[in-house]
């Protein structure tokens, strides 16, 4: 691996948006194509949103991503298989179905980053069906070989399902990124001014 | 949304129905601990809309094309206030800027017993409240608190007027 492979992204202290925007194309570089995950708005995006954090987001998506790195980076290939398998028992139904399609979205339309061969094996057992492939399973895998922190990895991945979900960015930054990861980003320093309550 | 600040007076502000811009208005009703008359809150509502639309705080400001309006019970009203703004306490209203006010309708009925008036009257002015920070007004500072419960005040009575 080359030395501009191993050297870390630098992560801001203030939880600078640009670099959850860059990290989620690095990430997805299919970003913009990207349709519904798991993450459905339909009604109330308040409702919608929190719906989905409590069913799924915090329960399954952001313990894959958590263990997926972990396992990334002790080289653990088996382990994320795991992960992906124990994804798949999780997210049922459609959510399950639209979450493997866009994983397996990108592991076909991308060469592994800078040849990693961890992610290659991964890829080559997504295609042939070994391993579901799950997007929060392969955004954690591309985001270990960026050496991007816990805290970026759930911010781009929150970028990428409310992007999918036809989310405007004040909307994804404010909703989804704000509340969901603000103390993993940034320690709190990420706005919510367009959420006025009265007191 | 705190109603300690009295109206400086209540002026006979005239009824807009000139053709400003007013958004549809969804309603619904998540709740069953307060028994609210949405006729009649929705009649208020569409007679404060025009005046709320016609003096935004700045004229940058625009209400949604669409405005959801939704009375919550107190349970649901504290998980999205702890959830958005890191408090888990009940509040009477709280307004996202893409156009969902969301009205915590025992709070809002604590509110109208404590000010001696009809709950449906306190729900249609949370509501008067959430179109005022859609269009701009802010109640952080006590100054511009003044002028928003001043403004939210004036509105309600006028909008009453019209109505009854």
């Amino acid at each position: 691996m080359s030395e501009a492979a191993t050297k870390p992204v630098e992560v801001p202290d203030d939880g600078d948006m640009d670099l959850v925007v860059r990290a989620a194309s690095l990430c997805n570089p299919f970003l913009d194509g990207l349709g519904e995950v798991t993450l459905l708005v339909r009604g109330s995006l308040v409702t919608s949103v929190m719906n989905w954090n409590e069913s799924l987001y915090q329960r399954f998506l952001l313990a894959a991503l958590r263990d997926v790195q972990i396992h990334a980076a002790a080289g653990g290939s088996f382990e994320i298989a795991a992960v992906d398998c124990r994804l798949d028992a999780e997210l049922r139904g459609s959510a399950g179905s639209r979450s493997r399609d866009a994983g397996k979205r990108l592991v076909s339309g991308l060469l592994a980053p800078r040849g990693d061969r961890m992610i290659e094996r991964y890829r080559c057992a997504v295609l042939a069906g070994d391993s579901p492939g799950h997007l929060a399973v392969i955004h954690a895998l591309r985001a270990s070989v960026f050496h991007l922190s816990p805290g970026i990895t759930a911010a781009s991945y929150l970028l990428q399902e409310g992007t999918g979900a036809g989310l405007n960015g004040r909307e994804i930054t404010r909703y989804l990124i704000a509340p969901l990861s603000a103390s993993a980003i940034c320690g709190g320093s990420f706005s919510v001014e367009g959420v006025a309550a009265g007191s | 949304m705190s109603k300690g600040v009295k109206p400086r007076a209540i002026f006979n502000l005239p009824y807009h129905t000139a053709s400003v811009a007013t958004p549809s208005i969804q309603w619904s009703n998540r709740q069953r601990t307060i028994k609210i008359s949405l006729p009649k809150v929705r009649r208020i509502i569409e007679a404060a809309l025009p005046m709320c639309v016609s003096k935004p705080y700045h004229k940058r400001f625009q209400l949604p094309s669409k405005v959801e309006i939704t009375f919550l019970g107190e349970s649901a009203i504290a998980k999205i206030h702890g959830y958005f703004l890191g408090d888990p306490t009940p509040t009477d209203v709280i307004t996202f800027e893409h156009g969902e006010i969301l009205i915590g309708a025992p709070v809002a009925a604590a509110n109208a017993r404590r000010f001696i008036h009809p709950v449906d009257h306190e729900l249609a002015l949370c509501a008067i409240h959430g179109f005022l920070h859609l269009l701009g007004y802010d109640d952080l500072k006590d100054k511009e608190r003044k002028i928003m419960h001043v403004r939210q005040e004036e509105i309600l009575e006028a909008a009453l007027r019209h109505v009854c």
